[in-house]
């Protein structure tokens, strides 16, 4: 486990991702009070006490009074350092909710526009004047085939702003899930309610006085027929443009025989009700060919339209949130790798991006007591381009122990440290100063830190940037996205890994006109960062804009420029290739100079001389996030929390359950004599098998000793013999039919969940299913 | 109009079927005459059964009450079909002053006959009511059938009524199992004949083109797609996608109507992409109507290589799944494809190089030869754990189980990637199959740098 410090409380979840809000009884305000022990017990207890919630209403109100939040730091913390926390949370999460949903509309829009197009020219073709046209013998249908991506979580969403833009443009549309549509008379149904809702006719028709206000649209007994459509069409004689479009949202699980049928009657109407079919697809267009027949087919003209843009959705939130930090709160490369791995590995799903991400800025407020620093930072600027923060006041006095908590922190030792080093004597006073005297460490030293957090910030976005800009002219296939240059960025391994390689060849490669053009984009890159506080990479003794100058200067001009620099004739550059390829080393080396005819010694030397600018000046910007000053707590780190939460593992907690059951039940009988929170007798406890244990467990444990046949008998006799101690605590031992038939559902149930199997090679015998302890 | 008048204006519209239409007209008869109970029209789709009806009706008899026509697909229940007949036959139509109700309530057959009987029974001259029921298959096996087929016997003297039923289906299918069953009129409608589809087709004949040119080119046409396909449907299809290509050259100015074969040489392309991709409708009509037209200025090849991108173009190429999903999907084509036997032989780590060896020679020999390759045999069910257990050992990172790759599998099974073979009820021990092909699992494995073909079994 990576993370050192715990929040104790209610919301911690082992592996089920469910919380239980338990009221404060006695106990648990307790352990509330004593010193962080251990944090699983907690949670158990309130898994235990989880029953009385229910009865207990008003210490359940109790709970939640502040929205969950505790006060941490053993509860030492102020009340208004935890409400500043909640209070900051909202602030957060509010815009970031509207920018994340903002962002996946923006990328919808497109696809969806265009379909509305589509629908909006269909059924209009005029006859062309062009010769030699002939018409269709089929009455077709016009058809949209939307690929929406595997993300099926994420579709509602798409298919709603699509719905939306379509009843915007007067269109009548029909969304019709797979789920309500497992028949044709189903889908009619639903099909017609929708459209009826639509045209207006259930509400304003006579019917509904008469049918005596019945449900839905009011068409009590009148069974649902496609002829109703075409009435409620010439009655409703709806605008000239409108179209009836019926959107299947998730065309693979429609029966295919229900949409073979609904084809075929559509067809019948679609010379006079205008009917457009969207069908929303997942996978790709073989499915259609493989769900409808040849005739119904033939009655589509289809359009296809491709709207699965999940990942670009996904690189412009995280441009947006991370590279150009919206918000203070960063992830560190470890808890950053988990939130992209679910991604990309799993389920393509923004929808499950966000929920990981909304939950660790909430174990951020929740249970980092620092997280009252991102109140010293905001934009200067919201919402316009420019990136550069302001440092301002802590609206709260720190407490002693945040304040400790502070000085703790490795980056910030690190950091007075490299003030002695640099400053000598005044950084020393200025070290001990910032140890002793709490008001001096928040009102001049904490800015500090900060300013230096903020600057990094910028540079790491403007970094990030430029690399895109040198991608830019790289070709396609050794682009990589944003994404993914991120979490080179955080991973510390910018400079080490094979696309920094590659990066660095596409720059060495350049002649100098492209490196004219090159230079030209990082300058406008730099420029449009509008005021930039370049402490931070000037700390580490890189200058960008001074370098770019110099850089551009040398493109210029490299003759004169190199001769002013003094890198004449007669000094020479240890690495610079002073010369063609002249030897071997050369042009193992430099093999691209061969094909280099163009530019003249002096060029070469200029543009070497400039890449290393360049690459001095991406190092400087890209550096680890380790370097940083309390980077502790504004990357966020805790991966194994959003694993366990987000990705649960069913086996794993089942094997717990019965081998380690203390785990989950945290009763007094079965932890032994070992001292809670004594983590070395924790483990000898976990091995014996105590007769209070439940029944499952002891045989569990007891077949963990067994090879891969397990003889039935020896493993009843292990078990009775467990289960005859029971004598010592209860007040009758167990009897003998007893002991076999609590055996018996024991095995029975460990059959079911897959540890043993019965087999006919031995008898007696079961065969165990899974190996090792 | 006399019967000979309706039957000479048919004739000429329907080319080839003034046969059937002479048929029918006789069983039809005055409108007073009494009618046979049950007419039967069959034969292939696309041979004029419904079109011939309708307009024969039509010409046929003055007031539109007489007649009511419905189709079984649209008409799923009993109930539907009893209304709508009604509704016709009284004239009735839905509207906002009746609130959309029809004619009359009508849930089973004793109700349909006595109001058919109220309806039509009071008539001093009975004429006769027809009920033509179109791709009447879908009643194969229902009651509904048997009590079409004697209707007019149900009714007997109270109302004259003669149901027409239209299938593609032969009437020996429909014959109840059980006697009891009257046997229908049949009147068939066979399939068109080169002379008769071309008499047709020169009926779409465009405007302004000379009618011979364009039976020339339609007869070309009819030779190279007839094997695929006699419908005359589709090749009213291929001829209204294909002829303006064919012509654009002449009026492009870069060949004359006399170049017959030149005109074709340019056409090629079209042909040959048309043949498979829009017969199967893998580019539709709009689609194809963006394609360049054909002149003397695009190469071949370009017009071909941009067919082919229509087809698989725009998104409908490979879906793009997540990374573990496309080895899920992988895994579970090698357990539905791969005897289970061999999984050790293939999945274990660590085998020796002999029994690699031994595979390999075993493949070559059954690759030709195998009969009951499980590739002709189409997917097998696997269960769940199998999949896991490939799907482990064919990734190449220590994935963990956690609950990610399950919901995985319930994807793939919406998406339809997977079918589930075992009931739904059923929790444990699921079994599915894998629905996908193998080009697609060879390009997603390539997509993910796994050779797949290294772990199939006697795939040829």
């Amino acid at each position: 486990m990576v993370d050192t410090y715990k929040p104790m409380d209610v919301f911690d979840s082992m592996t089920e991702c469910t919380f239980i809000l338990k009221p404060p009884s006695q106990q648990s305000q307790k352990q509330m009070q004593q010193p962080q022990k251990k944090s699983r017990a907690k949670g158990a207890a309130g898994r235990r006490s989880s029953l009385a919630v229910g009865r207990e209403d008003s210490a359940d109100r109790d709970i939640s009074a502040n929205g969950g939040f505790v006060p941490l730091l053993q509860g030492k913390e102020p009340i208004e350092s935890m409400e500043l926390r909640r209070q900051l949370f909202a602030d957060m999460w509010t815009p970031l909710e509207r920018l994340l949903s903002d962002t996946e509309k923006k990328v919808n829009n497109e696809g969806v526009t265009e379909v509305c197009n589509f629908v909006a020219a269909s059924y209009t073709r005029v006859e062309t004047a062009e010769k030699g046209q002939l018409a269709s013998p089929f009455a077709e249908i016009a058809t949209a085939v939307v690929f929406s991506g595997v993300n099926t979580g994420d579709h509602s969403n798409l298919f709603q702003s699509l719905q939306d833009q379509l009843y915007k443009n007067d269109h009548y549309v029909v969304l019709l899930e797979s789920q309500y549509c497992t028949s044709l008379p189903n889908m009619l149904k639903s099909m017609l309610d929708q459209v009826a809702a639509g045209l207006g006719v259930g509400a304003s028709g006579g019917s509904k006085g008469r049918a005596g206000g019945g449900s839905g649209t009011g068409f009590k007994g009148i069974p649902y027929d496609m002829s109703l459509l075409q009435v409620w069409w010439d009655e409703a004689s709806p605008r000239k443009d409108s179209r009836i479009v019926v959107i299947l949202q998730d065309f693979e699980g429609f029966g295919p025989l229900v949409v073979d049928d609904f084809i075929r009657i559509a067809t019948n109407y679609c010379k006079d009700v205008p009917i457009v079919v969207v069908f929303g697809l997942a996978t790709s267009y073989e499915c259609v060919h493989q769900s409808l027949t040849k005739a119904s087919i033939s009655m589509l003209n289809v359009e296809r339209f491709n709207l699965q843009r999940s990942k670009q959705c996904i690189d412009t939130v995280i441009r947006s949130v991370f590279v150009e930090s919206a918000s203070m709160l960063s992830f560190g490369a470890e808890a950053y790798k988990s939130l992209l791995d679910q991604f990309l590995l799993y389920s393509f799903s923004i929808t499950g991006f966000v929920k990981k991400l909304k939950f660790a800025i909430m174990d951020f407020f929740y249970a980092q007591p620092l997280s009252v620093l991102s109140a010293m930072i905001s934009r200067l600027d919201q919402g316009g381009s420019d990136t550069a923060f302001s440092i301002g006041e802590c609206p709260i006095r720190l407490c002693q122990e945040q304040i400790e908590l502070i000085r703790m922190q490795r980056s910030v030792q690190r950091f007075f440290d490299k003030k002695v080093e640099t400053d000598g004597d005044d950084g020393r006073k200025y070290a001990v100063k910032a140890l002793v005297d709490d008001d001096f460490l928040q009102d001049s030293v904490l800015p500090e830190m900060l300013r230096h957090l903020a600057s990094y910030r910028q540079s790491y976005s403007l970094g990030i940037s430029m690399v895109q800009a040198i991608q830019d002219t790289m070709p396609e296939s050794q682009r990589k996205p944003l994404r993914t240059l991120h979490y080179y960025g955080i991973s510390q391994l910018f400079d080490e890994g094979s696309h920094w390689k590659t990066l660095s060849a596409a720059i060495r490669r350049m002649k100098v006109p492209e490196m004219v053009l090159l230079l030209k984009s990082l300058d406008s890159i730099v420029s449009a960062a509008g005021s930039l506080d370049l402490l931070y990479v000037e700390s580490s003794g890189t200058d960008i804009v001074s370098l770019l100058q110099q850089a551009r200067e040398l493109v210029a001009d490299p003759d004169q420029t190199l001769k002013d620099e003094g890198y004449g004739e007669g000094k020479t550059f240890p690495d610079a290739p002073s010369k063609r390829i002249r030897t071997r080393t050369d042009m193992d080396n430099r093999p691209f100079l061969l094909f280099d005819n163009s530019s003249t010694d002096q060029e070469l030397r200029a543009l070497d001389i400039i890449c290393g600018y360049i690459e001095s000046i991406l190092r400087a910007c890209l550096s680890p996030y380790q370097n940083v000053p309390l980077y502790e707590v504004f990357y966020y780190r805790h991966s194994f929390l959003l694993d366990t939460t987000f990705s649960a593992q069913p086996r794993a907690a089942v094997q717990t359950a019965l081998g380690k059951s203390q785990y989950y039940v945290d009763c007094d009988c079965c932890n032994g004599s070992s001292a809670p929170g004594d983590s070395d007798q924790d483990d000898e406890a976990d091995e014996r098998i105590m007769p209070s244990m439940n029944d499952t467990s002891i045989a569990y444990r007891l077949h963990q000793e067994c090879r891969r046949m397990i003889n039935l008998y020896d493993w009843y006799s292990a078990f009775a013999s467990v289960v005859e101690q029971e004598s010592a605590f209860m007040p009758k031992a167990p009897s003998q039919s007893e002991i076999q038939a609590r055996f018996v559902r024991a095995s029975e149930e460990m059959r079911f969940l897959g540890f043993i199997k019965s087999t006919q090679r031995k008898t007696d015998h079961v065969v165990r299913l899974t190996w090792g302890h | 109009m006399s019967t000979e008048d309706v039957n000479a204006q048919l004739s000429e519209k329907f080319p080839g079927r003034s046969e059937q239409i002479d048929q029918l007209l006789s069983l039809l008869g005055e409108p007073t005459d009494a009618s046979p109970g049950c007419i039967f029209v069959y034969g292939p789709s696309a041979s004029g059964k419904t079109t011939v009806l309708q307009s024969l009706f039509s010409h046929y008899q003055a007031g539109e009450t007489r007649m009511a026509y419905v189709s079984s697909v649209e008409c799923f229940t009993a109930r539907l079909l009893f209304e709508r007949t009604l509704n016709a036959w009284a004239g009735h139509v839905p509207s906002k002053e009746n609130a959309y109700s029809n004619y009359r309530k009508c849930d089973s057959l004793v109700d349909f006959v006595a109001r058919v009987s109220e309806l039509l029974g009071d008539e001093e001259q009975a004429e006769t009511h027809y009920l033509v029921v179109d791709q009447a298959e879908r009643l194969r096996g229902t009651s509904v059938l048997t009590s079409l087929v004697r209707l007019s016997e149900l009714l007997g003297l109270r109302a004259n009524v003669c149901v027409v039923l239209v299938s593609t289906v032969v009437w020996d299918k429909f014959r109840v199992r059980h006697g009891g069953a009257t046997d229908p009129t049949l009147v068939f409608f066979p399939r068109y004949t080169k002379a008769q589809t071309l008499d047709i087709l020169a009926h779409d004949c465009p405007t302004g083109e000379p009618p011979g040119f364009f039976l020339t080119f339609v007869d070309a046409l009819y030779e190279v797609f007839h094997r695929n396909s006699t419908s005359v449907q589709e090749l009213r299809h291929l001829v209204a996608m294909l002829y303006p290509k064919f012509v654009q050259p002449v009026f492009e100015g870069q060949a004359t109507r006399s170049e017959f074969s030149r005109l074709f040489k340019l056409c090629q392309p079209y042909f040959s992409a048309a043949s498979e991709r829009l017969y199967l409708r893998e580019i539709s009509t709009s689609e194809w109507q963006r394609v360049a037209p054909a002149s003397a200025k695009n190469r071949a090849e370009d017009v071909a290589q941009a067919i082919y991108e229509l087809a698989d173009g725009s998104g409908s190429g490979i879906m793009d799944l997540p990374y573990y999903t496309k080895f899920l999907l992988v895994a579970g084509y090698l357990a539905s494809y791969n005897p289970s036997r061999l999984d050790m032989q293939y999945f274990a780590r660590g085998r020796d190089p002999s029994a690699k060896g031994r595979k390999r020679k075993r493949q070559a020999e059954d690759s030709l030869g195998g009969q009951k390759r499980q590739q002709l045999l189409g997917p097998r069910a696997f269960a769940i754990e199998r999949l896991l257990a490939i799907f482990y050992s064919i990734v190449a990172e220590a994935v963990d189980s956690s609950v990610d790759v399950q919901v995985q599998i319930a994807s793939l099974v919406t998406l339809r990637l997977f079918t589930r073979t075992s009931s739904g009820d059923r929790l444990d021990g699921v079994k599915c199959r894998c629905n996908v092909g193998l080009e697609t699992i060879r390009a997603i494995s390539r997509s993910v740098q796994f050779e797949v073909d290294r772990f199939l079994y006697d795939f040829a």
